[in-house]
Order: C-alpha cells, then sequence, then structure tokens
C-alpha cells in the first residue's frame, strides 16, 4: 500500500488502486500489479534494510510469510533499479557498495537549538564527547537522551558498543525514577507508522516534564505528517512486546486507527487505505471482530484475526468463522483451511469437516510440512491408524527430498510431532517406524527428537518389563545402578549395598504398603520381578525421605540392603523418587487428550 | 495354530487368546459371522492375535465388543475396527470413566501414561466408527441383545444404574455377555466382579452354560456360585491368566483364586501359564495348562 500510494502520487498509478481494495483478489495478484506499475513507471524503489521485513518484522508468522512475499518480489522479480541498505539480500544479484558519508562529527546537529527545545543545553554539552564521531543522529539521539537522565548511563552509551537503544531501554525500565518513560517508549513502538499529537499526549499523559521532552525531543521524530518513532528504536521495544502483550491498548488503537479511517474514507485515498489497513491490524490483533465486520478485512487480516482468536481468546468457534470468511474471499487460501481443520479438531467436533479442510489445505499447499503433520495426528487422534499410515508415507514422498535432507526444523515437525501424538496414544510400532527414518545428525542436533526417542524407549520397556522407576530414569540397563542409593552407607562407609529393589506403590492402607518390586543383585544378569508387602511402620523407619502418609499410590522408592564385609549390621534404607514431570523438550501438548471421544471418556466425570 | 485350521459351519466356534497379558475371543457364529470381544496386543511384538485369525479366515466381525476400558481388554482395538468392518456392523463399548487426562509425555509413571493412551486410541476409535456409522452405535448395558446370525447375544452386564455414576470402579462396568444358540450358552464373563454377578438378572439362568471364559482372570474377586455349573455337565472353563508387574493371577495358593475355581469345575483350560515356575516346571503346559485339581495339588507340593 506504501508502494502504492507513491505511485499514486506520482502519477504512475491510476484505476490499478481499485484492485488493491479489492480483497477478493488475492495478494500475489496484486504485488503483480503494484510490480507492473513500477516496471512501467520507470521507478527506483528503495528498501530500508530489507532482511529485517519478514521474520524479524512485528507481524506475525503468518503476515510475515506475506511481507517476504513482496519483498522477494521486489528483489527478485521485479525489473527496477533497486537501492537498499544494510546486508546485501541473498535475492539480488551482485549490488554496487556504496558507504554514504559521515559527518566528521555531530557537532552541527548537537548545537541546533530548535532541534532539541528545552534539551538544548544537554544535547550542547554532548559536543565535546569523543564518543560522538561518527555516530549517527539516531544514536546522537539516544546519547542526549541518556545524558538527560543520567550520568551512568551516558557514560555506557559513550563506551559501548553494543546496541544502544537496547541499553538506553533496558536501563529506562529498571529505573525507580524513569520507568513510566520506559512503559511509553514501548506502548507507542506498538504503533505502526505515524501518529498525532492527540495519541501522544493520551499515551503520555503520565509522563514528567523532563520524561516528556526526551520522548519529543530525542525518542520521536516530529514529521510533516505527524508523530513516528524511528524503526529500530521500535524494533528493539518490541522484541518481546507486541500487540497481544497490551490488549487494552490494542483495542485503543484499533479504536484510534478507526477513526481516522472514517474521517478519511470518503477521501479514496492512499492513506485513507493505510489507514483501513492498520485499523484492520490492531482490530484483529486485538479479536475485536465488531471492527472488522464494520470496516471488511483482507484475507491476511482475516487470518490473523482467526489467529488470534484461536491462540489468545481460545475462542475457536469464533475462530472457524472467521477463517471460514477468509477461504470465501480466497478459495486458495491453504492457511484459513488448515486452520478450520484445526479449530474443529481442538474444539473435537465436526470430525469429517475437519478432516476435509485440513486434506484441502494440503491440495492447496502439498510441500506444506505443518499441513501433513497435524492431518496424520488428527488421523490417529481419530483411532484411524491406517489412514495415518496412509498420509505418512505420501508425506514423505512429497515433503522429503528424493537426496535426504538435514533439515531439523522438517523432522521435528513432521516426525517429531506425529511421534508424540502416537507415543501419547501407546502407539509404539508406528511411533518406532518413524522414528527409525530421522537421520543420525538430526538427531544429534535436535533436543527434541532425542527426547522422543527417549520417551519411545521408555514405553517399550514399560511394555514389555514393567515399570518400577520414574520415566526419566527407564532406559537400556536402568536397574545396573540404583538413581538414589548409596554405594556405601555408615559414618566410615563401613555398611555396603548388597542388594536393591527399585519399587513402585501399587496400594497403601493402615497397615501395609504393597509394593512392585524389581529385585536386584549387583552381577545379576537381570532383575526379579514380584510384589511384596511391608509394614508401614518398617517402611517410615527406613526412609529417609517422606513417610507413607506423605505419598500415594504410583509413587516410585528405592529399598537398599546393607551390610558390612562380613554381612554383619544388616540395616535398610528407602529413598522416594520424586514426582515430577519428564519430557521437557517433547512437543507440548496443543488440545485436550479426550476431545474425540468426550462422549465415552467424560460420561461419569 | 490356527493356520490350516477349518471352522466349519454349523459350529459356534470360540478362540480365546491370553498371552498373559490382555484377552480377546473371537466368536464364528454357525453361519459364519463373527465378533470379536476385546483386543490386545502381545507385549513386546505388539501382534494382534485376533487381527490375525480374521485375516486367516478373511473374516470381517459384524459385532464388535470392548467390555471395559481397562488396557488389557483394548490395546489393539482400533486395529480391529480398521479391519473392514461391514456397513451393517456394531461396535460396542461400556461407557468409560476416564480420570482426568495428563499429558502422558511427561507423566513420570511410564506405564499408566502407555496404559491409558492405548484405552484412548480404542475409544476414539469406536467414537470415529460411530460418527462415520450411526448405524454402528452401541453402548453397552444390561439386557441390550443384538443377534448374531442365528446366536443371540445377551448382555448380563453393566447395570443401567451403575452407568454415569461417579467412584465406579471400571471393573464393575464390564461387559459379561451371554451367547446363546439353541441349547447352547455361552458365558463371557469380562472382568466382571462377584458382587455385580450377583446383580446379573436372576431369571437368566447360567448355571447351564457349554462355556464359561472366566471372569477377571480367575481371580477370587470375581467368582460367583450363579456360574457353577450342574454336575456332569461337561462345562468347559477357559480362563487368560495375568503374569505382568509382578501379580499373578489366578493365584495358585491353596484356598485362592484357582483353587477356589476348581472346587466348581474339574479342570480349567488356560490361555498360558499362571506363573513362570508353573511354565518352565511343565513345559508342556506353557501354552495351554490343563490343570486337573488333584494333579495341580500334588504338583504343587
Amino acid at each position: 500500500m506504501q508502494l502504492a500510494a507513491g505511485l499514486k502520487a506520482a502519477g504512475k498509478m491510476n484505476g490499478e488502486s481499485d484492485e488493491l481494495r479489492d480483497r477478493s483478489i488475492s495478494l500475489e495478484r496484486k504485488t503483480d500489479l503494484v510490480l507492473s506499475c513500477l516496471e512501467a513507471g520507470n521507478a527506483v524503489v528503495l528498501l530500508d534494510e530489507p532482511d529485517r521485513w519478514g521474520a524479524r518484522s512485528d507481524t506475525t508468522g503468518h503476515f510475515a510469510e506475506r511481507a517476504e512475499l513482496v519483498v522477494d518480489a521486489l528483489l527478485g522479480e521485479a525489473e527496477v533499479t533497486r537501492v537498499f541498505t544494510g546486508p546485501a539480500p541473498v535475492a539480488t544479484r551482485a549490488a554496487k557498495k556504496c558507504k554514504l558519508p559521515d559527518e566528521a562529527s555531530g557537532e552541527r546537529f548537537l548545537k541546533d537549538e530548535e532541534q532539541w527545545g528545552p534539551l538544548a543545553k544537554v544535547a550542547a554539552s554532548c559536543v565535546n564527547d569523543p564518543a560522538t564521531h561518527g555516530m549517527t543522529a539516531l544514536e546522537l539521539r539516544l546519547l542526549v537522551a541518556a545524558h538527560a537522565v543520567g550520568a551512568e548511563i551516558a557514560q555506557e552509551l559513550s563506551m559501548s558498543r553494543r546496541d544502544r537503544a537496547d541499553a538506553l531501554l533496558s536501563f529506562l525500565r529498571s529505573s525507580r525514577r524513569r520507568s513510566a518513560l520506559g512503559a511509553v517508549w514501548r506502548q507507542l513502538a506498538t504503533v505502526r507508522g505515524v501518529f498525532g499529537a492527540d495519541l501522544l499526549d493520551e499515551l503520555g499523559s503520565g509522563l514528567d516534564e523532563a520524561d516528556s521532552d526526551i520522548l519529543r525531543f530525542c525518542l520521536l521524530l516530529d514529521t510533516r505528517d505527524g508523530w513516528m518513532m524511528h524503526e529500530n528504536l521500535r524494533a528493539d521495544a518490541r522484541r518481546n512486546y507486541g500487540p497481544r502483550d497490551d490488549p487494552k491498548l490494542t483495542s485503543r488503537l484499533t479504536d484510534y486507527y478507526d477513526s481516522i479511517t472514517e474521517q478519511l474514507d470518503s477521501t479514496g485515498s492512499a492513506a485513507a487505505l493505510i489507514a483501513l489497513m492498520d485499523t484492520a491490524y490492531y482490530a484483529a490483533s486485538a479479536c475485536r471482530t465488531d471492527v472488522v465486520e464494520k470496516r471488511g478485512c483482507f484475507v491476511e487480516q482475516l487470518d490473523l484475526l482467526g489467529k488470534m482468536l484461536s491462540l489468545e481468546e481460545q475462542d475457536y468457534q469464533a475462530a472457524v468463522d472467521v477463517f471460514e470468511l477468509a477461504l470465501s474471499l480466497d478459495n486458495d487460501d491453504d492457511y484459513a483451511a488448515h486452520y478450520i481443520g484445526f479449530n474443529l479438531d481442538r474444539l473435537g467436533r465436526a470430525p469429517d469437516k475437519a478432516e476435509a479442510h485440513y486434506r484441502l489445505a494440503i491440495d492447496l499447499n502439498a510441500q506444506h510440512v505443518w499441513w501433513r503433520s497435524r492431518l496424520i495426528s488428527f488421523l490417529a487422534e481419530r483411532g484411524q491408524l491406517t489412514q495415518a499410515r496412509r498420509e505418512w508415507n505420501d508425506a514423505l514422498d512429497s515433503v522429503l527430498p528424493p537426496d535426504g535432507t538435514s533439515d531439523v526444523a522438517l523432522y521435528e515437525t513432521l516426525h517429531g510431532w506425529v511421534t508424540a501424538t502416537l507415543l501419547r496414544l501407546g502407539e509404539l510400532r508406528f511411533a518406532r517406524a518413524i522414528m527409525h527414518g530421522v537421520p543420525e545428525e538430526v538427531v544429534e542436533r535436535s533436543p527434541m527428537i532425542r527426547e522422543l526417542q527417549a520417551r519411545l524407549r521408555a514405553f517399550e520397556i514399560a511394555d514389555t518389563e514393567g515399570v518400577y522407576v520414574p520415566a526419566n530414569l527407564l532406559r537400556d540397563g536402568w536397574w545396573k545402578a540404583p538413581a538414589l542409593l548409596q554405594a556405601r552407607i555408615g559414618t566410615d562407609g563401613s555398611l555396603r549395598l548388597r542388594r536393591w529393589l527399585a519399587c513402585r506403590i501399587e496400594a497403601i492402607d493402615d497397615d501395609h504398603v504393597e509394593l512392585r518390586v524389581a529385585d536386584v543383585t549387583p552381577g545379576a544378569p537381570a532383575p526379579r520381578y514380584g510384589r511384596t508387602r511391608v509394614d508401614v511402620a518398617d517402611f517410615n523407619r527406613w526412609s529417609r525421605d517422606d513417610d507413607i502418609s506423605a505419598l500415594s499410590v504410583g509413587r516410585f522408592v528405592e529399598i537398599g540392603l546393607y551390610s558390612t564385609e562380613d554381612g554383619q549390621q544388616p540395616t535398610r534404607l528407602l529413598r522416594v523418587h520424586t514426582h515430577e514431570p519428564v519430557g521437557a523438550d517433547a512437543p507440548v501438548l496443543a488440545a485436550p487428550l479426550d476431545r474425540w471421544h468426550q462422549e465415552l471418556a467424560g460420561s461419569l466425570s | 495354530v490356527i493356520a490350516g485350521t477349518t471352522l466349519a459351519d454349523g459350529h459356534l466356534s470360540i478362540v480365546v487368546f491370553g498371552p498373559g497379558y490382555g484377552e480377546s475371543v473371537a466368536v464364528r457364529g454357525p453361519d459364519g459371522r463373527w465378533l470379536v470381544v476385546d483386543s490386545l496386543r502381545e507385549p513386546g511384538s505388539e501382534r494382534n492375535p485376533a487381527l490375525e485369525l480374521l485375516r486367516i479366515f478373511e473374516a470381517a466381525p459384524e459385532l464388535l465388543v470392548l467390555t471395559h476400558d481397562h488396557e488389557d481388554h483394548a490395546n489393539g482395538f482400533a486395529d480391529l475396527i480398521q479391519r473392514q468392518l461391514p456397513a451393517t456392523s456394531r461396535v460396542g463399548c461400556v461407557p468409560a470413566n476416564m480420570p482426568p487426562s495428563e499429558d502422558p509425555l511427561t507423566h513420570p509413571d511410564a506405564g499408566a501414561a502407555l496404559r491409558r493412551g492405548r484405552v484412548r486410541l480404542a475409544l476414539s476409535a469406536i467414537q470415529a466408527r460411530w460418527d462415520t456409522e450411526p448405524g454402528s452405535r452401541w453402548l453397552l448395558k444390561a439386557d441390550e441383545q443384538a443377534p448374531l446370525g442365528s446366536v443371540d447375544i445377551h448382555l448380563l452386564s453393566p447395570r443401567d444404574a451403575l452407568i454415569g455414576k461417579a467412584r465406579v470402579a471400571r471393573n464393575q462396568l464390564s461387559a459379561a455377555v451371554l451367547l446363546i444358540w439353541g441349547e447352547v450358552k455361552v458365558v463371557l464373563g469380562a472382568d466382571l466382579p462377584s458382587a455385580e454377578w450377583n446383580r446379573v438378572d436372576e431369571s437368566i439362568e447360567l448355571s447351564d452354560h457349554r462355556l464359561f471364559k472366566v471372569a477377571h482372570h480367575g481371580s477370587r474377586r470375581s467368582q460367583h456360585r450363579r456360574l457353577t455349573p450342574a454336575a456332569g455337565s461337561g462345562a468347559v472353563w477357559i480362563l487368560a491368566p495375568w503374569t505382568k508387574a509382578g501379580r499373578h493371577l489366578p493365584r495358585l495358593a491353596d484356598n485362592e483364586d484357582l483353587d477356589l475355581l476348581l472346587r466348581e469345575v474339574d479342570r480349567v483350560e488356560m490361555t498360558s501359564s499362571p506363573d513362570a515356575e508353573l511354565g518352565s516346571a511343565c513345559p508342556s503346559c506353557a501354552c495351554r495348562a490343563i490343570a486337573p485339581r488333584r494333579s495341580l495339588h500334588l504338583w504343587r507340593r
């Protein structure tokens, strides 16, 4: 839209701009349209740090993909002259490299009283700081701001070569006296583009005069069209902070841009369209379906709204509704198709429809590994293992290159997530076959895959030998040494471990503890398995940890039998394993396990 | 064992699987229709013997029954549902009593996580079948009936009053099945405990059965006098032992499990050895232990 606005202002785009407003036309088509106008208009395109657009932009993954599509088209396809700042993008041919001359010093800039207003004296005092030599205008602004807030941070910004904006923001946020300024900086960083004085006054209303001056004269730019924050300052502030972190602000920005849209709507200008885009962006981020419905949205914005409704609001049915609208506008929107399936799956509703949309997404984009992975998991979770295996083989044929790959992300997305689903269903045979297909170099580089291999092995041992120790210890040869018991005890280490029992508590009553036992004698080829009963009094007397009143069925303990070298002083010692979750690197559980058999599983709950 | 065997029409054929963990019963009616009750996969190899049996006889069951939601009866049930069931088939399930879900991948007890996951898989497969073929839906409870050709299938349990109630043990909800073919009665006891046998409709005569799949691996807590066959009836009792996790059913001690069963019938057939000692001391009994009461006692001494 910004390109289109520039083209229109230069008289290089006329009726074509109407097509850009048409939400039934795909982004690819719109990109082609803009590119053709650029080429016909013999335009020069300036891209400011294109490597920061896609994945590093402030948008969600989905928007980042779309941004990359446009940037890639500009870099790779358009027959136009391109100028870009920052590192040369991979997609470009050999580029002529230019370096803009530095000012010898920032003296002239720092002495510009009109530029600095009430901070003019502070700015002027920086002139003699040798660190200002070679600094950019933005770095000089940050330095002046630092001098205004404190000598310590000013010195750090002078001396340090690390990201000065990041350093200043960190200082402000941790400073008791200046934290309000840090907070407003972050808030304003979520505002895209230019904004008016009214919004600045509103968000900055809690600042004292000194902070307000720093904000207005150092951190913000007063442009012809309004206030704005330098993109680098925004990027640093947004690193761990986005629209979803402050829903109230995001909703406020929705109203703010909506009112601008209202004012400009009748003009039909590019500015009106950009305001509409911003409105839709914030409305989607804030899940403001009222505004989305009123203004209408492009498919990408609907997709974002659907994502936010699903991820943030857990309103899966509303997400389905929004994705259905997106799909009705763009029949090729595989993202919307997939997430209709996903949200129905999450709800445990309309399985036929969910499966149909999972399959439609694959039809539209057969190479998308996640689409494949989710369909296979869905089929497995529905108990349809035959179909799941069929889809698995099809996925391998489609997404794995014939000459192999060591792409960790691919294996984690496909092999990892599907295996996690199968293990959660106790389907070891299928899971084993999948894990065998992961190259060793991927295993070495992927904690997730290694974790799943460990869980698989633990389940296999549980299936064949039973379980006597917690899952994190259940590996081949687990019984060769106790995890908690020491080899020797006693003040002089005179008592040696002669034999030990790995136990699971099976039942507890007032008098006895019933244990399932693996009885291990050092040097024996394998444990002997059985059950035993222990008096509660003995259990408590032997325990170095909790007594039985603090334990429950399913907990694991070790009992050691010690004696001296000549068999004297027989002593028993009991240690209790902690009851901690395992599998920290496994894929997280994304949906309730019982959603596809709620009727059967939930009838008694 | 099965390959090469012919199952003749006009006979009621019953195959009970139980390798020491899990049990599954395949029934071929006299007119070639099949019923499978419960499912197992052999630990380690994960072979599903009922499924293999169906493949050998190129059969697809008309009736599938999951008696209750314990893994030793549910593991592999999804495989059976995937066995291209006829459109008219019915899949029966008792309402489960699943505890709240925990993520099996992070659960510190791998055994419990594995078992629960497998039950979930079976229930999901059943629900999916019910969704795609609504006619297959069969919520099991006492007094329900279904035909298997000329064989009538009667459900003896679970009682209606238990369904939907909290704090009901899953074995209490298990579906015991009575097959009636003319004069012939077969009782498949699931894991129904003694107290629930006591509540089975008294008008149904059970003592005249020809075959009884002993309830709950022969445990003492599942035995009941109503199942005592008439003297000289020649009733065959068969049980699937449990030998996993240090717990052995039936117990072999005097006045316990198997000993009590042998007071009711002269012999009990077992699908595998009830414990390692018996198996190793008597190799010929390793897969099919025929244990006459007197010899068992002698042998044990």
